[in-house]
């Protein structure tokens, strides 16, 4: 089997510093309102009748998440023009922006929000695992960046096999839909039940 | 809701008024042998169809990689919906030539018409499944294909049948009952959507808990204004009109017509904003 690169996130210490958010923009020199990763805070939870009493059952945590380089990627299925695909060697999903329309078929597609669209340049951009990086044995600046050392990159399936980790926490869709190549280390509250919600 | 919308809703609304428009005066026509009622409503169809085209390519932030739009038929609806807009203005072109120049016989123009508007029909069905997309799960049911279907019908008997009333000289009304009833079939099939949509919404999940709360909440008004203005335009105005024609005392058709057009197409423009911006993504 092909290798498919992935990340890995440890959520359970995220402390939503936004660090690796920054490094990315950066990087990747993006516009106003444009993440091609993001540090995310999710909360729900409610007050729930306990006998005589009402109690709640809130939870919240912080997830880094970026484009997933899905297996079955949403966003290539869409594409009218073929210029988002997954390059067979490590299973990167890239855009080729010399064949982009700025359709934004997969902004629309995507459940992650990964892609982005870029109103001045009339085209969509999105986490490529810095594939320029990787290719000089570099890591992702979004990796190095992270003052826990909380996110990973690497086989997906390597990384299950080290660090463990899900892809159907709180928030996020049912991976069956797209098969993500995301592991993360769920933090207190991701797996819970909240009130009136399905586990996941 | 942003502005690329709003090129989305006149590409949707034009191109299905057009199919509609279409199929309903190549019915009501098809018995005939003039060329100038043969001839009617055929640039209208071009001009609707013009215009939902332009609102495409504003929609597209790169245009000219237009031409790239069709490499992904295996897989992608965009990819078809733009197949099926050039083979349906392709074949309203050469319908339009046959039409203009008498070429061949009324059976052969007929049939041509047929093919034409099959291909009209199915680019609204290609056009609803590129909405009924998993990440939006208030488009993800099969209301949104009905929808589409139900706005194409009653746009297009609703303009045939308003196009009658401004008939010129001694030429006889046609269709008028089937135009009548068909709309009124159009009209029940969108309330129906309108209420299955709706029953839908309250299971699919809390985004599509999300948009029902927004259709019941701040744009209930709205979503009551285009129920309404539909039920007047098709079954009041429409019936009566109708009837003051079968009675010959139909004296001012202009108005009674252009009533009925703004009527029924502002019911219709109201409802697809409803649809784009009551719009809810999953995920984080």
């Amino acid at each position: 089997m092909a290798k498919q690169l992935g990340f890995h996130v440890d959520a359970t210490s995220c402390a939503g510093c936004k660090t690796c958010q920054v490094a990315c923009k950066d990087r990747a020199s993006l516009e106003v309102g444009q993440l091609y990763r993001k540090a995310v805070e999710y909360e729900d939870g409610d007050w729930a009748k306990v006998g005589n009493t009402w109690r709640f059952n809130v939870s919240a945590y912080w997830l880094s998440i970026s484009c997933n380089h899905c297996a079955e990627p949403a966003c290539v299925k869409v594409c009218p023009t073929g210029a988002m695909h997954k390059r067979a060697e490590d299973g990167i999903v890239l855009v080729n922006q010399d064949r982009c329309v700025g359709c934004q078929s997969c902004v629309w597609a995507c459940p992650y929000d990964a892609p982005q669209y870029n109103p001045k340049a009339g085209k969509v951009g999105k986490c490529d695992l810095c594939a320029d990086r990787l290719a000089e044995g570099k890591r992702p600046v979004c990796v190095d960046a992270c003052p826990y050392q909380l996110v990973s990159v690497g086989d997906i399936e390597e990384l299950e096999q080290k660090k463990g980790g899900t892809a159907w926490i709180k928030g996020l869709v049912n991976p069956n839909r797209t098969k993500p190549a995301l592991r993360i280390n769920p933090p207190k509250g991701a797996m819970s039940t909240p009130v009136g919600r399905e586990t996941k | 809701m942003n502005s690329g919308d709003w090129a989305l809703i006149i590409y949707t609304l034009a191109i299905q008024s057009a199919a509609g428009i279409f199929v309903a005066s190549r019915l009501v026509v098809a018995g005939e042998t003039e060329k100038a009622i043969r001839m009617r409503l055929l640039w209208l169809v071009g001009g609707l169809g013009a215009v939902g085209l332009l609102a495409s390519f504003l929609h597209l932030g790169s245009p000219l990689n237009a031409l790239l739009t069709m490499s992904n038929l295996s897989s992608s609806w965009l990819s078809r919906e733009i197949l099926f807009t050039l083979l349906f203005a392709g074949a309203w072109l050469v319908s339009l030539v046959l039409e203009m120049r008498g070429v061949g016989s009324h059976g052969l123009r007929n049939g041509w018409a047929a093919v034409a508007g099959l291909l009209g029909l199915s680019l609204v069905y290609v056009m609803s499944m590129i909405y009924r997309s998993l990440a939006f799960p208030a488009w993800a049911h099969v209301s949104t294909t009905a929808s589409f279907f139900a706005t194409t019908g009653l746009i297009g008997t609703v303009a045939v049948f308003a196009s009658q009333c401004m008939r010129k000289g001694d030429e006889e009304p046609r269709g008028m009952t089937a135009l009548l009833f068909s709309a009124l079939a159009m009209l029940v099939l969108q309330m129906m959507t309108i209420s299955s949509h709706a029953a839908y919404l309250g299971s699919a999940g809390k985004e599509a808990q999300m948009t029902a709360a927004m259709l019941s909440g701040s744009l209930v008004g709205l979503l009551w204004a285009r129920v309404a203005l539909v039920v007047v335009g098709a079954a009041v105005v429409m019936p009566w009109a109708w009837r003051r024609m079968s009675l010959g005392k139909l004296t001012a058709p202009a108005p009674v017509a252009g009533a009925l057009v703004a009527l029924v197409g502002l019911g219709e423009l109201l409802g697809r904003l409803l649809f784009y911006v009551t719009r809810v993504k999953i995920g984080l």
